[in-house]
């Protein structure tokens, strides 16, 4: 029955304080919605490919090593890999995935534009467990014209129809049969597919390709071009599995290193297995098929969330305890008749767990007001059909119970220390000083994680700005960038010459490889005998590049007149030493008729394409032939008019009527999209910034009121003895400036050698400087002196004789 | 019910020692009304705290009904305290954020009583001081008087054997001051047995006995009512 008590006191207490519990709970229902949105975020994280049948069984393979004194960490694998795995009993099942890229597809009723298609042996449905709600596994892939397709996709081309039999056309005219449909692949996989193709159609398009030297690539160890996926009988030691497969492959890998290179060993190649759901978390590969992340983020924003709960739970308790006098004659009188210590702990803790309640229900109501813009910010549909259909309620429960705990340990330890002696001899002396340190402490905590979380905020700000304004090499503020113009199959040519003849481009070229994405790097040789190899990135472009770009050669001349010209970036040129201008350099094969010969025409600086989070190499700039597919149409325009280029550009495409998707950026753009993870992360920083402040300020406001309700008499007699307002407001608060700085003052090394830890994934960094710190720090004293000058005055224009 | 043998209270602050009480010998009867009078700092109120068994003493002895309490535990003297006594101070000390019932009912939430057996109580002592139509008022919107009584009936809602008030009277009016006087006196009738502290000469006057204290030293007892 005295639980009811409790709670009736708790809830009076609520009511009759109404503005003491308002802060009390804003500070609660920030910190509670707060948490529950970083803590499923992180547990969204943790839940990355764990939903497929016997996730533990399965990995990826990895290649790591050297080929040609680089370091290899790709998460591609060779060809042969999958068929030579299956060999082996542990594996149940491999299947070998190439990504296609974005494609527009069509089928007799819709277009849409597509990039989540795979080309996938059939195995790929044994591997990735998948619900088939119309067609089934069992008949994949007969013929290489099939297609299975997700949900959504179905949903897209062909809205309420059946797809089953109907056909769907792939960029061009590559014609296929929906033969499945299967449920669509939750947010957290890290492989996203709506489409897979049959991997046989890919090996026919690089026989194509490739001509004779296809059979000779399909075989070679060296080749990495797909992605491996198994899946392995339960219990297979996987660790065995990768040794004994070394072993048996590592005369044939020396043959062929011995082959390319005659016979010198340049390379050393092993294989390893990946579980699949620590790819997306803790995968660092190069050439990544889907969605990986920085653990580093989310392991901070398990601090964060660990870091708010700390923080609210503190705001309360100084809160409460801020109304000590109050609370402390409950106590005493309670004790008076017979109340033991376990009961007032038990009284407060529930108390605080009851409030925690209150909160949550306004927690609630500020998590639904707030989902569009975390939803926004982590760039996760919280709560959506394939991960989540609502809130996790125990984990919300947990959260909140943990806050109502961890609230009320410290006002029950204060309070059911009061004997019912303290009534007769007066509890001001008991709840006065050894409360401020404590009180102070929390505030001091409060403030450190408020000026962390800002400072982290703006050095991140800085440091954006600074990658964002640093110059990359070209003209990024006049170029933009037609995408999908290599869709537009012969149209592409007209397309280019419209948007050459347009009053506001200055010149058009014609890209052959993705800005951003990872490009070829190649081996190059310069002697005919291939002793001494270099690796460079390709960039295969037209004539025009240099001048769209407005880029000129540091020597010689950027022109590219025709197949078998190059020009070579500054890195490149001191590889291969003096006077390149007129040299030439080779391919390396194993063939002699395979071997490739270029004239070097030029050598042009060091030009970033891909932003500042990648670091330069040796690149090499060859004149494409038509046999290299178009990508895309790279825009000179006229200083500072990219959005009326824009609107022309999109007054064209529409004119083509190919039912592709229009989508022109600008470079500027483009490589601000570089940094999205970051500045959503930072945007992430600001909001949690601008909480933590709220938070950090209500735990001051506690703090103020504490000190002026047990120290108003001092405040009086100074007041009366003469000593000016300002003076005694001095005097009784330069304690609490001291917590305030201490909590900025601590801030600043772990806020710097976070930014530190954080700015290595850039090559370039902004050295954090004074100004990330003095603001936050600034704010912080500024609030500080704000609320102890507004509760002072308010307690001295008050104060009267009979208050003593 | 109540004796002290040499009872002394020492305040110890820093270096500086003070005897506040020295070699007390009283003893109060079962249905006695006492009154400890003095000035300020005669040390009545510290008398008080060690008789009710909310403060200890640093020598001597305290019995109630031929057991020696002074040397128990903290648990043992909270428990008779909860069963045997009750207090009334000057301060009040109602808890504002409980009701006039839920004030009365308070000590009865730390005894095993039924709810039942709480609200007949409970019940009984609003109708006895007359407070029934106050029952779900706050104590602070009233005025000293009230609350007073709401704090004897909160007193004697664990039926106490003694009762203690610690200048209950002052912050009365001079006329509210001989009306609770009036109520304790009868309570005294009834057969509870009181003990007050006081500094105020008409409060008392009430008492069957008066036990003058100076200085932390009995020095007078007369018992003359008036």
């Amino acid at each position: 029955m005295r639980i009811l008590n409790y709670i009736k006191i708790s809830l009076r207490t609520l009511f009759l304080h109404r503005g003491f519990s308002l802060l009390t709970l804003l500070g609660l229902s920030v910190g509670i919605a707060m948490s529950i949105f970083v803590l499923e975020y992180v547990f969204f994280q943790f839940s990355f490919d764990k939903h497929f049948d016997r996730y533990q069984d399965m990995y990826r393979v990895v290649t790591s090593g050297n080929m040609e004194n680089e370091q290899v960490d790709a998460a591609l694998s060779p060809m042969v890999l999958a068929s030579r795995l299956k060999q082996y009993p542990e594996v149940e099942s491999a299947t070998r995935i190439v990504d296609v890229g974005e494609v527009p597809v069509r089928s007799d009723f819709a277009s849409s534009y597509e990039s989540e298609i795979l080309y996938a042996d059939s195995a790929f449905f044994d591997v990735f467990s998948t619900s088939f709600l119309l067609g089934g596994p069992q008949k994949t892939f007969p013929d290489s014209s099939c297609v299975i397709i997700s949900r959504a996709a179905a949903s897209r081309l062909f809205g309420d129809r059946n797809p089953i039999g109907q056909e769907l056309r792939f960029d061009q005219d590559d014609t296929y049969i929906v033969k499945g449909v299967f449920e669509d692949v939750p947010q957290n996989s890290h492989l996203q597919y709506d489409f897979v193709l049959p991997f046989s159609v890919m090996e026919q398009q690089l026989r194509n390709y490739y001509g004779d030297s296809f059979s000779r690539m399909i075989e070679s160890w060296f080749s990495l071009v797909c992605y491996v996926y198994v899946k392995m009988e339960p219990g297979a030691d996987v660790h065995k599995l990768e040794g004994a497969f070394a072993d048996e492959i590592k005369a044939e890998m020396e043959e062929e290193d011995m082959a390319i290179f005659s016979g010198e060993r340049k390379t050393n190649l092993h294989f390893s297995f990946q579980p699949l759901h620590h790819i997306y978390l803790f995968s660092s590969q190069d050439f990544e098929i889907g969605k990986t992340t920085n653990k580093a983020y989310v392991f901070i924003f398990l601090g964060v969330a660990f870091f708010i709960l700390l923080v609210t739970a503190f705001n309360f308790m100084n809160l409460t305890t801020a109304r000590a006098l109050d609370r402390a004659r409950e106590a005493g009188v309670r004790r008076l008749f017979g109340a033991r210590r376990f009961h007032l702990a038990g009284q407060f803790i529930s108390e605080a767990v009851l409030f925690s309640l209150v909160a949550l229900f306004f927690g609630l109501v500020l998590v639904e007001l707030l989902l569009p813009v975390f939803n926004k910010l982590f760039l996760v549909e919280f709560f959506d059909r394939s991960y989540r259909q609502s809130l996790d309620f125990p984990l919300v429960l947990t959260v909140t119970l943990a806050v109502g705990l961890l609230s009320g340990i410290y006002p029950a330890f204060v309070f059911s220390r009061i004997k019912a002696f303290h009534l007769q001899s007066g509890y001001r002396r008991f709840s006065a000083y050894p409360g401020l340190w404590v009180r102070g402490l929390l505030v001091m905590t409060q403030v450190f994680v408020a000026v962390f979380v800002s400072t982290a905020a703006v050095g991140m700000y800085r440091q954006l700005s600074y990658v964002n304004k640093k110059d990359p090499g070209f003209d990024i503020d006049q170029v933009g960038i037609l995408e999908r113009a290599g869709h537009l199959g012969s149209k592409s040519e007209t397309m280019y010459r419209e948007i050459e003849n347009l009053d506001i481009t200055e010149d058009v070229s014609r890209l052959y490889f993705k800005p951003g994405e990872p490009v070829t790097i190649m081996s190059f040789s310069n002697t005919e005998d291939s002793s001494q190899l270099f690796l460079f990135e390709v960039y295969p472009v037209d004539s025009s590049f240099f001048h769209t770009i407005g880029v000129k050669a540091e020597k010689g001349t950027e022109h590219l007149f025709g197949s078998g010209d190059i020009v070579v970036n500054r890195q490149a040129a001191q590889m291969l030493g003096n006077d390149v201008i007129g040299r030439k350099i080779y391919t390396v094969a194993r063939e002699a008729g395979d071997r490739m010969e270029f004239g070097i025409q030029g050598v042009v600086p060091d030009i970033h394409f891909s932003g500042w989070k990648h670091s330069l190499r040796p690149a090499v700039y060859i004149y494409a032939g038509p046999e290299e597919k178009l990508t895309s149409l790279l825009i000179r325009f006229k200083k500072g008019q990219w959005p009326q280029t824009h609107q022309l550009l999109n007054d064209l495409w529409g004119q083509s009527k190919t039912g592709i998707p229009f989508k022109a950026v600008s470079f500027r753009q483009k490589n601000r999209d570089f940094y999205s993870e970051d500045y959503r992360y930072m945007s992430l920083a600001w909001a949690f910034a601008v909480l933590v402040i709220i938070i950090a300020t209500l735990g001051m406001t506690g703090l103020v009121s504490f000190l002026l309700a047990t120290r108003q008499q001092e405040l009086y007699l100074r007041k009366i003895t003469g000593f000016p307002d300002f003076h005694n407001i001095r005097i009784l608060f330069s304690g609490f400036f001291l917590f305030v700085l201490l909590g900025v003052l601590m801030a600043f090394p772990v806020s710097g050698s976070m930014l530190s830890d954080w700015s290595q994934a850039f090559v370039v960094r902004y050295e954090v400087d004074y100004f990330c710190f003095v603001l936050p720090a600034l704010l912080m004293l500024l609030l500080a002196g704000v609320l102890v000058f507004l509760g002072a005055r308010r307690l001295l224009n008050k104060i009267s004789l009979h208050q003593f | 019910m109540i004796h002290t043998r040499n009872l002394q209270k020492l305040f110890r602050r820093g270096n500086n020692e003070k005897y506040v009480l020295r070699n007390i010998n009283i003893d109060i009867e079962e249905g006695e009304y006492v009154v400890f009078a003095g000035p300020s700092g005669s040390g009545k109120t510290t008398l008080l705290g060690l008789l009710g068994l909310v403060d200890i003493p640093s020598s001597g002895e305290i019995w109630f009904r031929e057991q020696e309490i002074t040397g128990l535990s903290e648990r043992k003297r909270n428990r008779i305290r909860r069963d045997h006594i009750a207090f009334l101070f000057e301060e009040i000390h109602l808890i504002d954020e409980l009701n006039v019932y839920e004030n009365i009912e308070l000590p009865l939430l730390y005894m095993p009583d039924s709810r039942k057996e709480r609200r007949r109580k409970v019940e009984e002592l609003l109708d006895r001081f007359r407070l029934t139509h106050l029952r779900k008022q706050y104590p602070g919107k009233f005025g000293d008087f009230v609350q007073q009584k709401v704090a004897l009936a909160r007193a004697l809602s664990c039926s106490p054997d003694i009762l203690y008030g610690d200048e209950p009277t002052g912050r009365l009016s001079s006329g509210e001051k001989e009306e609770f006087m009036e109520l304790l006196r009868q309570l005294n009738e009834e057969g509870h047995t009181i003990a007050l502290a006081t500094h105020s000469r008409e409060a008392a006057r009430h008492g069957q006995r008066i036990i003058q204290l100076f200085d932390g030293h009995v020095v007078t007892t007369s018992s003359d009512r008036g």
